[in-house]
């Protein structure tokens, strides 16, 4: 009997323990976004608590320790994590504001929020040496071949951990709701473990740690609308003049879009209404205009164009079907027939739609966590969007770029030069300082191309006591031999499918000497 | 012999996580990066990780110490070669599978999927391997504890040196050929420890 209950409780043990690491991630987001630092962080102290658990595991009880002892060791360590996993949730929030400075959620926090996930992994490290360990003290079991199945059955554990979690947990019961599902499993196990004697005596112990934890999902409170597979989703409403109202969505930690409920066409983010400037040039150019939108969020942009007084034809790629289905029924992008979204990832989708100048204006606006995803401001791509272009188009991309020199921005507009013969960067000037966003603007043709030396305008803005007023953004455009006047020393990398490097780029950190040995 | 062993185990899950993580850059440009995308790799290398547990569990039993550490030496070679060539065989793959219709789920966690597999199976038959024969050479059973613990010593390791370093200065290509020479190198060290004549039974 042993011989299958050992390699199943590693399994349920190893797939709670991908679930805790996915679910502090998911339940930080909010505050910290998911970029690559909060995912390393997490996955660092995940795998430093497995580490020290395991080899503590290899020692617990002592050399000459009785099954029945290290019995009671697995049953300890399984409680132990049960009641941290599930503790996780209502900790988080606290963590967050305590270790919060006044620039906002910094380096502190994230190394915080993942620490929360060390002691679940620690004390879930101990239980596959002491599972080892227990069938050695059974002269009945061929212990190589219960290695083989012990990790084995960890590796599975994993598998399902993770499918469980992307495909159905997170979907149905959110982040809080994977961490109590984890831990749940834990205690499980953890009871059944516990040796008879010794259960007379723990027993109560245990029973009081349960009702504390019961009391855990009260004290978490829910921080998302809806959360996806991929993302947590808020709505932030804002009265505006003469009972108009703006919508904000806010994915994860970042505001993605403003749809005015009122008025479809009026764009309240800057970089909307400059991308909305630059791509009337290119609708007006054609009778019947077709957009492809990769990125859809709040869908704001596509509904202003199905709106407009030659109303255009938008496709939007997104990626969550969630957002998608937010965007339809609560940012108002429903109930106008010229709206049709595709679900998947905008390379893939991209790829699908057939290769043939169709589109007027193509939008590159998907992010997460304020980070491109990198097979999306390839050279291979960008040639996949000039395919899909019309003559008299544009190709507009989104970057949010927050370092001087914006190495990122200068680098996408770089690797569209290879693709284009007419590329503009588009950087709000200085009254404007709050924007991040930069817009890069790609032309097949330079006769068909908009380049005024500045663009201005309007823009709605959110102050600290959180009412909004109007103010005008203007946009100076810089080509990328000014941009690099602009910015002697920063260095423009061409990116290609196999070198990317996002989010050091994002980081400012410089990247020339490998981005020129590629060129 | 056993530090070698302990140093050999880490490296295999540095091998394991850093595989995983420029898997999924390698396979983006072609099926995108989505959950769909992330679980097949995930999923198809620890399926076949787990696979190659249970085969190099049964090899174990059967086989002294001299033949397990061969066996592991072979199984890292086998890795190296399947991780080398993964990036050589996307487009031919790409065309049998994904050109007809990229968009189409089952197509891409078919696509995504299968590449991973062989490097899964080879890291996942030599993990076992290691574990006993370390087992056999420690008279303490605290040294399954050490062995588990430089493996998740080396998960680490693997990603934040890929993340961070590798995918960002090599490029995904290069970086699948820095974690194939590890595996080498790990098959060399193995073969080179390995007793030449054959040992008493093991437990």
């Amino acid at each position: 009997m042993i011989r299958f209950l050992l390699p199943l409780a590693v399994f349920l043990s190893a797939a709670s323990s991908l679930a805790v690491e996915l679910a502090i991630v998911r339940l930080g987001a909010p505050y910290l976004g998911q970029s690559l630092l909060p995912w390393s962080a997490a996955i660092v102290s995940v795998l430093l608590g497995l580490t020290i658990g395991h080899v503590l595991g290899g020692l617990a009880g002592g050399e000459m320790a009785t099954s029945r002892a290290l019995r009671g060791w697995l049953s300890a360590v399984w409680f132990a994590a049960g009641i941290a996993a599930m503790a996780m949730p209502a900790a988080i929030g606290p963590v967050a504001i305590a270790f919060a400075s006044d620039g906002g959620f910094s380096l502190d926090v994230v190394a915080a929020i993942a620490a929360l996930a060390a002691p679940p992994s620690f004390a879930a490290g101990f239980v596959s040496p002491l599972a080892l360990r227990l069938a050695a003290r059974r002269p009945s079991l061929a212990l190589p071949r219960m290695v083989g199945a012990i990790y084995a059955a960890s590796a599975v554990g994993s598998v399902a951990g993770t499918a469980l979690a992307g495909f159905v947990v997170l979907e149905r019961f959110g982040a809080a709701g994977l961490a109590y599902l984890a831990g749940g499993a834990w205690l499980a196990l953890g009871a059944l473990a516990l040796p008879a004697r010794k259960a007379v005596v723990v027993a109560p112990v245990y029973g009081l740690a349960l009702v504390a934890i019961g009391a855990l999902p009260w004290l978490a409170g829910k921080q998302c609308l809806v959360e996806s597979r991929y993302t947590c989703i808020r709505l932030l409403d804002k009265p505006l003049a003469g009972g108009d109202l703006l919508r904000f969505m806010i994915l994860d930690e970042g505001v993605h879009s403003a749809s005015d409920r009122d008025h479809p066409r009026r764009l309240h983010l800057g970089y909307a209404a400059l991308a909305d400037r630059l791509a009337q040039a290119a609708f007006a150019a054609v009778a019947t205009p077709r957009a492809l939108v990769i990125g859809g969020g709040g869908a704001t942009l596509p509904r202003a164009w199905a709106h407009a007084e030659k109303p255009v034809a938008a496709t939007v790629i997104e990626l969550d079907a969630e957002v998608a289905t937010m965007a339809r029924d609560i940012m108002w992008a429903g109930g106008n027939g010229r709206l049709n979204t595709l679900i998947g990832d905008g390379r893939a989708v991209l790829r699908a739609l057939p290769a043939t100048p169709t589109y007027d204006v193509v939008l590159m606006d998907a992010y997460r966590s304020r980070s491109v995803p990198p097979h999306l401001v390839t050279a291979e791509f960008d040639r996949a969007v000039a395919a899909r272009l019309t003559p008299s188009g544009v190709y507009i991309s989104n970057v949010i770029d927050r370092a001087d020199p914006p190495l990122l921005a200068l680098s996408i507009a770089a690797t569209l030069t290879t693709v284009f013969p007419t590329v503009d960067l588009w950087i709000a000037e200085a009254p404007a300082s709050g924007t991040t966003n930069i817009v890069v603007a790609a032309w097949p043709s330079a006769e068909r191309a908009l380049r005024p030396p500045r663009i201005t305008v309007e823009a709605t803005v959110m102050d600290a006591g959180d009412a909004v007023r109007t103010q005008q953004v203007t946009w100076r455009r810089f080509d990328l031999a000014a941009a690099r006047a602009h910015w002697p020393r920063a260095c423009a990398a061409v990116l290609t499918d196999d070198w990317t490097p996002v989010d050091r780029l994002l980081a400012g950190r410089a990247v020339c000497d490998h981005g020129e040995a590629r060129r | 012999m056993l530090a070698v062993l302990i140093l050999a185990e880490g490296l295999t899950a540095f091998c394991a996580l850093g595989f995983e993580i420029a898997m999924a850059r390698l396979v983006a440009p072609h099926a995108g990066m989505s959950t769909d995308t992330w679980t097949a790799i995930i999923a198809a290398f620890l399926l076949a990780l787990a696979l190659g547990n249970h085969i190099g569990g049964r090899v174990a039993a059967a086989s002294d110490l001299r033949q397990r550490l061969c066996v592991a030496a072979g199984a890292m070679l086998m890795a190296a070669l399947a991780i080398a060539a993964a990036p050589l065989a996307m487009p031919w793959w790409d065309a049998a599978i994904l050109s007809a219709a990229p968009a189409t789920p089952w197509r891409i966690v078919t696509f995504a999927a299968a590449p991973c597999l062989p490097a899964g199976l080879a890291l996942g038959i030599a993990t076992p391997l290691l574990m006993t024969a370390a087992l056999a050479l420690s008279r303490s059973h605290a040294v399954a504890g050490l062995v588990y613990g430089a493996g998740a010593t080396g998960s680490v390791c693997g990603v934040l040196c890929v993340l961070w370093w590798w995918l960002d200065v090599l490029g995904t290509r290069a970086t699948l050929l820095g974690i194939a020479l590890v595996a080498v190198i790990v098959a060399a060290t193995l073969a080179m420890i390995a007793p030449a004549r054959p040992q008493a039974a093991l437990a």
